[in-house]
């Protein structure tokens, strides 16, 4: 031994060459364990903060889980009154927008790198020259006190966002006097009529509608809901009685009502539904509607105890300021946030113009494009702000996680521009907190996410007086532009999982697509993918059609969010155009153009084929039985042997009368399970990736019917006895679970799922984008190709609930999976089969899909119950 | 068919077979090794080598294919949700099911019967089989997701304690399609064996006669060694007796296990099995007919063979037919408003309802034909009907597995299947791949066994 002379040293320093030769391919990284680990972390335990995300200067309080610092999912913050617990799909998948690899990186000057010294200098000649802020509309006290000095300093400040609320407040200002709020509480509601109103994405109203059309047997006295609307949505879905009209119509429907009906029997008979309802009545009215309709839905609503209004949360909202500046004789031109060229192709041209331009934002969009310095702003999870909720109630916004490409925040370019000395974003807050929350601390209020009784006051002499209402004309062809339910004005173009998220109504993904009527478009002659072309006077657009059944006639919906042009990837991907080019006009010509497109339809057949698949009735029918569920909800026998059980027997009950089809469910699944998204060409070969898909299907009288449809965890599963590897089987807990590692991928699982919710790797679908990656549930599994994948009832939840109760000798706190936890409407119960849904599957309206296959599903349905007015047949 | 009519058929076959020999002149032994063992020594012809090259240009074409697919996924394929098998398994259950045939007129022929007509073509029947099989056992393996995990549906002690899940078909039909390529390449080769030997005898050069003589493993001719033989053959025929009928009887499990409206039914493994046979058969008439006339065979595969599998093929039509009616009665009887729908108005009428109608002409209808003595005899017609009845048994594998898939429980998972060029290619490779494979078994190996022949003569002409 003595003659080799190796050393413990040298042999350790040998096997350290050879180990580090044998992994070259891997780059060599610092890492660095925790030496003294931070008391809040703990390795592999998520962490959850609570904070807000704001769209048009309004806060949605939110609860993030983060992983070592890594935000990997978001819920709604139960103690926010914007949220209620629950979120929308935006809100969901803005995790994906934090991680996006299009996001700006660095600040820039004419697409040079720049340092933030340039930006200071600009900003500095700005200070002395006559320069507009243009911001999205905002909420933030913090924001509002620096525009103050800035108006102070000679400098002008404007607000614009495409689709915020301005409508209301115009038409509020017609019978108030004055631009004030409209705040509905329909927790006491009986009777709802909704002129084109968006209830379901509006979180606080939804939960209030859901909790007021609760049906526990026949005999439930629950709201009823009317909605008048152009285009199919989800409110339309989830309402008694629905009507189709051109947007111009709902303000001559909304006079009709006032004046009890008229001669329209239909309107007759909602006008003495509400008048019976009283107090407990209210009409209101849809952000998209216009002045008119709200005036008039103001007037209807007068003396309903559903309805007050109070001062505009948003700081100076419906007020000159809240339109585009005109920017004659302005040197330099801020855009902060928002994304005003592509928003406002008018406006695009005269920021062309503009001398000295500097845009702060997240992506290089067509704003970004046609400004000189550009500078990268901060995600919503990266940043210290403040700003209110639909309510008013003051939100501390939080980061999470460090700026990712060292953004910078309106604050902070507003107080370069003031000239102030660089201040620490959470130091200024904490200073200012005092005076904005005197009655809360703001660690509290940083732990809470909301600071209670906040909320704008209800001004009690504000009474809607009764000045005629002019409603205008018809027309043929009516547009309606409206913001896309995901994309919104197309600032989520770019993030991958809102734009394969099918849209509820037409189940389309990727692309854009106008939307008619079978008879406007059978006038036409057009037919869906056919690409048409959309004229007033001189401005033009050309988008592919779709065949919406239930939509009005001779109107035509155009969702904003397309055409985008910016250097955004995914944005730029989908057909379509701006839809922006058309704001303003109300009639438009509609002419068919040769080409077509194949649109991704995630649905081919929208009939149920007079099947007993989404169930449903009146309430009527229910209280004299003769919907006759029972018969979907025997055990059937079987051959199948019977599972051992042991634990808490896990289950699921989806109410279709209270579900909206808004798909914050399917968005939160993709989150929480690490979803791979597949792109349009793989959505139209049939592989679309979610485990959780809303079936809509368009019953005999024209009307859309959604089932919430993801995997059973049937007792008696086909799949599981059909896998040649047992890679599929099932739990003592009554779970239906998938190894994915054992599985080969056969695929007659799938074939033999009468339900078809299990979904296959047909590809490496999964990103190998490492900025993408950190934003994936370290504890669900990535799954590679070639393997079979399904709902798992989040079973990664159940296992950290059930090792907590362990660990804590408790019982278990029965978790939420993330499709019940995101869901604004509590459509979605899960639970214990015993305990939390033996209630609500004793209803007389739960059924079980495709029961006579004595699949024995432990996933069961409550039908969908219309409470119809009697007085209307039909 | 009326009795009467029956009876005047099964007696014009009693005439037929009186005057219709299965060889035709008394060659003598000599001259019926030439004829049937020189074609292994000749030189290769223009037309062999272009058949050669087309062949094997297809066959790399499979092989690119088939890279492609185990590289980045069956993504390539046009398989998806709901239609997750696709043309995998319908080219798997189609090849599979041509094999029978070979199977059927080497084994139970022999075993069952001991018929004579089978003598001048099992062994031509009997490499199709083999060469079907090879075709098909690429599907299973390759339509998987993670092929190269195929090994955990056999049973092996796995030091994971894991074992194939038996109640599902798929393990049964990897045993069942693996033993099936066993024994007949086992059944193929052993009676091989005395031409081979042949062959060694004959070669006119020493390396051939060295080759041939490896693989006729010291094949002598003494009479202990055909005693041997003898047994040898009749037990392996006995064992791929059952095959014949097990085989595809498993493969039917794979569907008629599931519950899925178009698969769900008790019919399906005599059903398949009669498709199979009926299939099989047309692949022997379309490949014999061209071979006859390649190596102008007329003298040992007669007009009264073609009559023989011609009658083979309406008889399974037949079942076939049968099976059909009864799958569309037993929907109508249950009363399932998912099966009613699948078999009365999806498949005659849906998407696919060209499918549906070109099937049932070709699998019934134009078999009907069969029936006239005259059109048996014709080879151009045989040939033509048998080249249909394979278009229409591939098309009757597309119509049970696609057009059940596309179609389930639930409408809001209905979504179209249309196949990638990458599934067109694989098809197409497996044509060519067989048919190269057919070609070097033709050209090189002797694909009438002598040694039966030259027995049947002295039985026949000793008479």
């Amino acid at each position: 031994m003595s003659s080799l002379k190796l050393s413990r040293r040298s042999l350790f320093k040998l096997a350290g060459a050879a180990s580090l030769a044998a992994c070259s391919s891997r780059p060599a990284r610092a890492i660095l364990p925790y030496a003294k680990q931070p008391p809040e972390l703990v390795p592999g335990i998520a962490s959850y903060y609570a904070t807000a995300l704001v769209e048009d200067g309004l806060a949605t309080g939110v609860i993030v889980e983060a992983h070592e610092g890594r935000p990997t999912k978001i819920e709604g913050n139960p103690d926010h009154p914007s949220s209620g617990g629950a979120t929308r799909a935006i809100e969901q998948a803005a995790v994906l927008g934090l991680y996006d690899p299009d996001r700006l990186q660095e600040i820039t000057e004419r697409s040079e790198p720049a340092p933030w010294q340039a930006i200071e200098r600009a900003l500095a000649v700005a200070r002395r020259g006559r320069t507009h802020v243009l911001l999205e509309p905002t909420s933030s006290p913090l924001v509002i006190e620096l525009i103050a000095r800035l108006r102070n300093a000679g400098m002008t400040v404007s607000f614009w966002s495409p689709f915020e609320k301005r409508e209301s407040l115009a038409g509020n200002a017609i019978v108030l006097g004055r631009p004030l709020q409209t705040r509905v509480d329909l927790t006491n509601a009986d009777v709802i009529v909704s002129l084109d109103g968006d209830l379901a994405s509006d979180l606080p109203r939804a939960r209030q509608l859901s909790d007021r059309r609760q049906v526990i047997d026949g005999t439930s006295q629950i709201a009823r809901l009317y909605q008048i609307e152009t285009c199919y949505s989800t409110t339309g879905i989830i309402a008694d009685h629905r009507r189709a009209v051109q947007p111009s119509e709902l303000a001559r429907t909304a006079s009709a009502l006032l004046a009890g009906g008229g001669d329209d029997p239909w309107l007759a008979a909602v006008a003495r539904d509400l008048k019976r309802a009283g107090t407990r009545g209210v009409v209101i009215a849809g952000e998209r509607a216009s002045a008119e309709v709200h005036a008039l839905a103001a007037q209807l609503s007068a003396g309903s105890q559903c309805v007050a209004y109070c001062e505009p949360v948003v700081f100076e909202a419906g007020t000159p300021s809240h339109e585009l500046p005109d920017l004659e004789g302005v040197d330099t031109l801020l855009v902060l946030g928002g994304n005003p060229a592509y928003t406002s192709p008018a406006f695009a041209a005269k920021l062309a113009a503009a001398q000295t331009s500097m845009y702060l934002g997240l992506y290089a969009n067509e704003t970004a494009q046609m400004c000189r310095f550009v500078v990268p702003a901060q995600h919503d999870l990266e940043r210290w702000d403040v700003a209110r909720g639909d309510d008013g109630t003051l939100t501390p916004i939080q980061p999470l996680i460090e700026p990712l490409f060292g953004g910078h925040s309106v604050a902070e370019m507003l107080h370069a521009l003031l000239g102030d000395r660089p201040i620490d974003a959470r130091d200024e807050l904490a200073a200012a907190w005092p005076k904005f929350a005197p009655a809360m601390r703001f660690e509290a209020a940083l732990a809470h996410g909301a600071v209670p009784k906040t909320a704008a006051p209800a001004i009690a002499d504000a009474k809607p007086s009764r000045v005629p209402i002019n409603a205008p004309a018809p027309v043929a062809i009516e547009l309606a532009l409206r913001p896309h339910p995901f994309l919104h004005d197309g600032r989520y173009s770019n993030n991958p999982w809102l734009q394969e998220l099918p849209e509820t109504v037409t189940k389309l993904v990727w692309d854009q697509a106008a939307q008619l009527s079978p008879a406007t478009a059978l006038a036409h002659g057009i037919a869906t993918g056919d690409v048409v072309e959309l004229s007033s006077f001189d401005r033009a657009i050309a988008v592919p059609a779709i065949i919406v059944p239930g939509h009005a006639e001779g109107a035509i919906t155009v969702p904003a969010g397309y055409g985008r042009k910016g250097a955004e990837r995914v944005a730029r991907e989908p057909v379509g155009a701006n839809a922006f080019e058309l704001a303003g006009a109300r009639e438009v010509r509609l002419t068919r153009t040769d080409r077509h497109i194949e649109l991704a339809v995630e649905m081919e057949s929208p009939l149920e084929h007079h099947r007993p698949v989404a169930l449903g009735g009146t309430l009527v029918e229910l209280r004299d039985g003769k919907l006759a569920l029972g018969k979907y909800r025997d055990a059937v026998p079987t051959l199948l042997t019977e599972m051992p059980r042991s634990g808490p027997q896990w289950a699921m009950q989806i109410d279709q009368t209270t579900c909206t089809g808004c798909a914050a469910c399917v968005m939160a699944c993709a989150a929480e399970n690490n979803s791979p998204v597949v792109g349009k060409e793989q959505v139209i070969r049939g592989r679309d990736m979610h485990w959780l898909r809303i079936d809509r299907y368009i019953d005999d009288g024209g009307a859309t019917v959604i089932q919430p449809m993801t995997c059973q965890h049937c007792e008696k599963a086909p799949c599981e006895y059909v896998c040649p590897v047992e890679a599929t089987t099932h739990s003592p807990e009554g779970l239906n679970e998938m190894t994915y590692n054992r599985c080969v991928g056969t695929r007659f699982c799938s074939n033999n799922c009468p339900y078809k919710v299990r979904r296959f790797n047909w590809f490496d679908f999964k990103s190998h984008d490492p900025l993408r990656q950190l934003g994936a549930n370290p504890n669900v599994t990535v799954r590679d190709r070639g393997v079979m994948e399904k709902c798992t009832y989040c079973v990664q939840r159940l296992r950290r609930a059930e090792i907590d109760a362990a660990v804590e000798h408790r019982a278990i706190t029965v978790p939420k999976t993330a499709c019940a936890q995101a869901c604004p409407t509590n459509a979605i119960v899960f639970g214990r089969l015993d305990v939390e849904i033996a209630e609500v599957r004793r209803r007389p309206h739960s059924y079980a899909e495709l029961h006579e296959q004595g699949t024995r599903p432990r996933t069961q349905y409550l039908a969908r119950i219309r409470n119809t007015n009697p007085e209307i047949v039909g | 068919m009326s009795v009467a009519s029956a009876a005047s058929v099964a007696a014009e076959d009693a005439a037929e077979e009186a005057e219709d020999p299965i060889i035709i002149g008394n060659p003598t032994d000599e001259q019926l090794s030439d004829q049937l063992l020189s074609h292994t020594w000749r030189p290769i012809t223009r037309g062999w080598k272009l058949a050669f090259l087309i062949t094997g240009l297809g066959t790399l074409m499979l092989l690119a294919l088939i890279t492609l697919t185990v590289m980045r996924g069956i993504g390539m394929w046009g398989n998806n949700i709901p239609a997750a098998w696709g043309f995998g398994i319908i080219n798997f259950v189609w090849w599979i099911g041509i094999g029978h045939a070979g199977t059927f007129i080497s084994a139970i022929l022999l075993v069952l019967e001991q018929q004579r007509v089978r003598t001048s073509i099992n062994r031509f029947t009997e490499g199709m089989t083999l060469f079907a099989v090879v075709q098909a056992g690429m599907f299973p393996l390759l339509h998987l997701g993670r092929p190269w995990f195929a090994y955990w549906l056999f049973p092996y002690p796995a030091e994971m304690d894991t074992w194939p899940q038996v109640r599902s078909a798929l393990p049964w039909d990897a045993a069942a399609v693996t033993t099936y390529l066993s024994v007949s390449i086992m059944f193929w080769y052993l009676g091989l064996v005395p031409d081979l030997a042949g062959v060694r005898d004959r070669a006119p050069t020493l390396w051939r006669r060295r080759i041939y003589g490896i693989f006729a493993l010291g094949w002598s001719g003494s009479v202990q060694q055909w005693r041997h033989y003898k047994i040898a053959y009749l037990t392996l025929a006995g064992l791929a007796t059952p095959l014949v009928i097990s085989v595809h009887s498993i493969v039917s499990l794979d569907f008629a296990e599931a519950g899925l409206p178009g698969w769900h039914s008790t019919i399906f493994p005599p059903f398949f099995v009669a498709g199979a046979i009926f299939s099989g058969f047309a692949m022997v008439v379309t490949l014999i007919i061209p071979a006859r006339r390649v190596f102008k065979l007329h003298n040992v595969i007669t007009a009264r063979h073609l009559d023989m599998i011609a009658k083979m093929l309406l008889v399974t039509s037949s079942i076939v037919t049968y099976s059909y009616v009864c799958e569309m009665f037993l929907a109508w009887w249950s009363g399932d408003r998912y099966e009613l729908f699948e078999q009365l108005r999806e498949r005659p009428f849906g998407f696919y309802a060209v499918v549906f109608w070109v099937l049932i002409s070709c699998n019934c209808i134009i078999t009907q034909a069969l029936w006239s003595r005259r059109v048996r005899r014709n080879v151009v017609a045989l040939f033509i009907i048998a080249a249909l009845v394979n278009v229409g048994m591939w098309l009757e594998r597309f119509e049970i597995i696609v057009v059940s898939l596309t179609r389930d429980f639930l409408p809001s998972s209905w979504h179209q299947y249309m196949p990638t060029w990458v599934d067109i290619g694989i098809l197409t490779g497996t044509f060519c791949f067989f048919g190269l494979l057919f070609l070097a078994f033709l050209k090189w190996i002797p694909f009438v066994p002598v040694s039966e022949l030259k027995e049947l003569k002295h039985e026949e002409l000793g008479k």
